[in-house]
């Protein structure tokens, strides 16, 4: 009798998917954890020269970039931790105004004031090197910046967590609804190092544009492409099969690999490359790798997930 | 514009329970309905080029007031037309022309002192063109002693392939009527002078004639991407008959289109920056202050494809099988999801409506530290957001078990799309 009283049970019980749980426990939750730590080291610095802090925590954000669903959604934490791109040259305007505000108050600043890029301009762009007040609103913003990191991570820890691992509730319906956000955060994720880390230095042909790369003050333009490239990996080896993982792994090896033989052309940090013809087409080659990565998800691992595309926040203009 | 939808690429396979015959009807409904907002679209817009022409004719404050008027009715059925973006490539292609923003005004007319000059992004930010006859642009020497249709859309629209660079369609002729909104985030639109279009010894802001003759092209032009819109989806059209050609891919685009213009688009990129911003320019109608309507319309838009009826701006209705009744018949409970989730999506954007109409201007909502108005204006992302999570269910509901989710066209090669 309880034999088929426990049978009867199984099918409705919620046994979470084995993917949800290690994309948490390996990938999503530490990530998110290296994060605080990297802001905290970054609050937590007694002056000004903090590059070498402000590096860790950009790496520890673009690795964690991809995410963007639940936490960082509420409140537009990511947002103000990281906004980018900026056409419109929002962020020197925000900071010049920050910078005549004797006591600013950066949580209720436009974001463009706030976070990791804001902070770029502070301690890498020549315009803002001797400016009044840098010191204390770098100060001001890695705080600031903590602060929303520790929000992410908390948000995850107390309630995500639980919401993604344990579906059938509001958000995600079950399981699959689940997946599709993981799916769908790993392919966004490779759109957005297509389109925007390098196709917005791309440019055209005639017309490439070097001032567009993300983060080209402090040089990180193509270590971001290849430090996300690695972290989107880690979440596709997640998500995939037995079957697919070896065609996984090794169209991510090529598109690293590919970012690895652009790092070896001189100049090739901050992406301004672009603007030489024999150079720029490694620089498309890697895109096209990336591209295709993107095209065999689709067709592969969309499907063996049984998951749709989905929307994302980049199908607008 | 941007011209790929690499994110966009629903893949989509038509379910057998509703097998051909409902699927075509759906989409004729579809098709009619982007037929009648458009032609509505087209009828307003020349109703606004005639108010234009006597603007120009006899400059005077009523004149000038009655083409506002006619703009704003002009958006009213335009902007109901969005939801055909994203989905069908014939649209895309072209709306850049018509509803480009934002833009750099400092590009067509004078602007204030605080605008500055050019940008990182943006060489010609301030050029000026109605004050500057011939110019150099990207090396190249451009004589616009004669402002044309043909000069707007061919050379100086994306100028530099700077999209802020835009030069021509309803925002282009809003900021000619209304001028630049220098409020902040104060009370009160832009506020041209009836003078800057006056003859004679009072203009004012100089090259008046030049200023009324951009204004008259960029409202023709208007009217002739209305008319070659309207086209596209008649009986014989080109847009119509790719919607009809694949049922599989024309209830994708249907369902595209919902999708990407509630979220990555309104949601995101004009209501959401904004809030994040606290930038009064980052209004969709910000010399107007009309970006309420903008927003409110496009919901409608969302919400009358799929229940597949619309009320005309004379008052007919154009209807008939909808998408409404396709998803019922493979899951009642998520129609009742869906139709909900668009209700309360329009009350969202009524509220951020009644209260802009009311005195509380959207650019005020957008001010840092106004509570009341992030949550208005958040009330009506998040509703956007809701929305979208049930286009996605249905786009998975409708689908069938076992059948490969096929690549996309626009991931493989994304310039097929377009053709």
């Amino acid at each position: 009798m309880k034999f088929v009283f426990a049978f009867m049970l199984a099918p409705t019980m919620a046994f979470a998917d084995p993917r949800i749980d290690v994309a948490l426990d390996t990938h999503i939750l530490p990530r998110f954890a290296a994060l605080t730590d990297a802001t905290a080291a970054l609050a937590a610095a007694e002056s000004c020269e903090v590059e070498e802090e402000w590096n860790t925590a950009a790496t520890a954000w673009i690795g964690v970039s991809h995410l963007r669903f639940g936490p960082t959604e509420i409140d537009n934490r990511a947002f103000a931790l990281a906004f980018w791109p900026d056409p419109r040259g929002a962020t020197p305007k925000s900071l010049a105004a920050l910078l005549t505000d004797d006591a600013p108050a950066i949580s209720d600043a436009s974001v463009a004031g706030r976070g990791l890029y804001a902070m770029e301009f502070l301690l890498f762009d020549p315009a803002f090197a001797n400016i009044e007040g840098r010191c204390d609103l770098i100060a001001d913003i890695a705080n600031d910046a903590h602060l929303t990191a520790l929000a992410i991570q908390s948000d995850w820890e107390d309630r995500y967590d639980a919401v993604l691992r344990s579906t059938g509730n509001e958000i995600y319906r079950n399981d699959t609804e689940a997946l599709q956000e993981l799916y769908k955060a790993l392919t966004t994720g490779l759109d957005f190092t297509s389109d925007m880390r390098l196709g917005r230095p791309l440019g055209t042909f005639d017309r490439p544009r070097p001032a567009r790369a993300e983060m080209r003050r402090s040089g990180r333009s193509l270590d971001n492409v290849r430090v996300s490239l690695t972290s989107l990996e880690e979440l596709a080896l997640i998500l995939a099969g037995e079957e697919l993982m070896p065609d996984v792994e090794a169209r991510f090896e090529k598109a690293i690999d590919q970012a690895g033989s652009v790092a070896s052309v001189v100049g090739s940090a901050d992406l301004s490359i672009v603007e030489n013809v024999a150079d720029r087409i490694k620089v498309e080659a890697l895109q096209q790798r990336v591209v295709e990565l993107r095209a065999f998800l689709s067709q592969d691992l969309g499907p063996e997930l049984g998951v749709i595309e989905g929307f994302n926040s980049l199908d607008g203009d | 514009m941007k011209k790929t939808l690499l994110t966009t690429a629903l893949t989509f396979v038509a379910p057998m329970a509703f097998a051909e015959g409902h699927a075509q009807d759906v989409l004729n409904t579809y098709a009619n309905i982007a037929e009648a907002k458009y032609q509505d679209s087209l009828i307003t817009a020349q109703t606004l080029q005639a108010a234009i022409d006597v603007l120009i004719a006899d400059p005077s404050e009523a004149n000038l007031n009655a083409a506002k008027s006619a703009w704003l009715a002009a958006r009213v059925p335009y902007q109901q037309t969005e939801v055909y973006r994203f989905g069908n490539a014939i649209v895309d292609d072209w709306e850049g022309k018509v509803n480009a923003w934002p833009l750099d005004e400092g590009l067509i007319d004078y602007v204030d002192a605080s605008y500055g000059g050019p940008t990182d992004e943006n060489e010609f930010a301030a050029l000026n063109v109605i004050a500057n006859p011939t110019f150099t642009l990207s090396g190249q020497d451009v004589d616009a002693t004669s402002i044309t249709p043909d000069f707007l859309e061919g050379q100086l629209h994306e100028a530099d392939g700077v999209e802020a660079n835009v030069a021509t369609g309803y925002h282009a002729i809003e900021f000619l009527l209304w001028g630049q909104d220098l409020n902040g985030h104060g009370t009160g639109a832009g506020d041209r002078a009836w003078t800057d279009y006056a003859m004679g010894d009072d203009c004012t802001n100089g090259n008046c004639d030049r200023r009324g003759e951009y204004l008259k092209a960029a409202t023709d032009l208007l009217v002739a991407d209305l008319e070659w819109m309207v086209g596209q989806w008649g009986q014989d059209g080109g847009a119509r008959a790719e919607i009809m050609a694949d049922e599989t891919a024309g209830l994708s685009a249907m369902l595209t289109g919902m999708g990407s213009l509630s979220y990555g688009e309104v949601a995101g990129e004009r209501m959401r920056l904004g809030v994040m911003l606290n930038d009064p320019e980052e209004e969709h109608s910000c010399f107007a202050d009309n970006t309420h309507n903008d927003h409110y319309y496009d919901g409608l838009g969302v919400q009358n494809v799929y229940l597949g009826s619309y009320t005309r701006i004379g008052g007919t209705v154009v209807s008939g099988a909808s998408m409404a009744d396709l998803v019922a018949g493979v899951d009642p409970a998520l129609d009742a999801e869906m139709r909900n989730r668009l209700s309360a999506t329009m009350r969202e954007l009524g509220d951020i409506k009644h209260a802009a109409e009311a005195g509380f201007a959207y650019d005020m909502m957008l001010q840092a530290g106004n509570a009341e108005g992030e949550d208005l204006i958040m009330g009506g992302v998040n509703a956007f957001i809701d929305q979208t999570r049930s286009i996605e269910r249905i786009v998975a509901a409708v689908g069938v078990d076992g059948i490969a989710i096929e690549g996309s066209d626009s991931l493989d090669d994304p310039e097929a799309v377009f053709q």
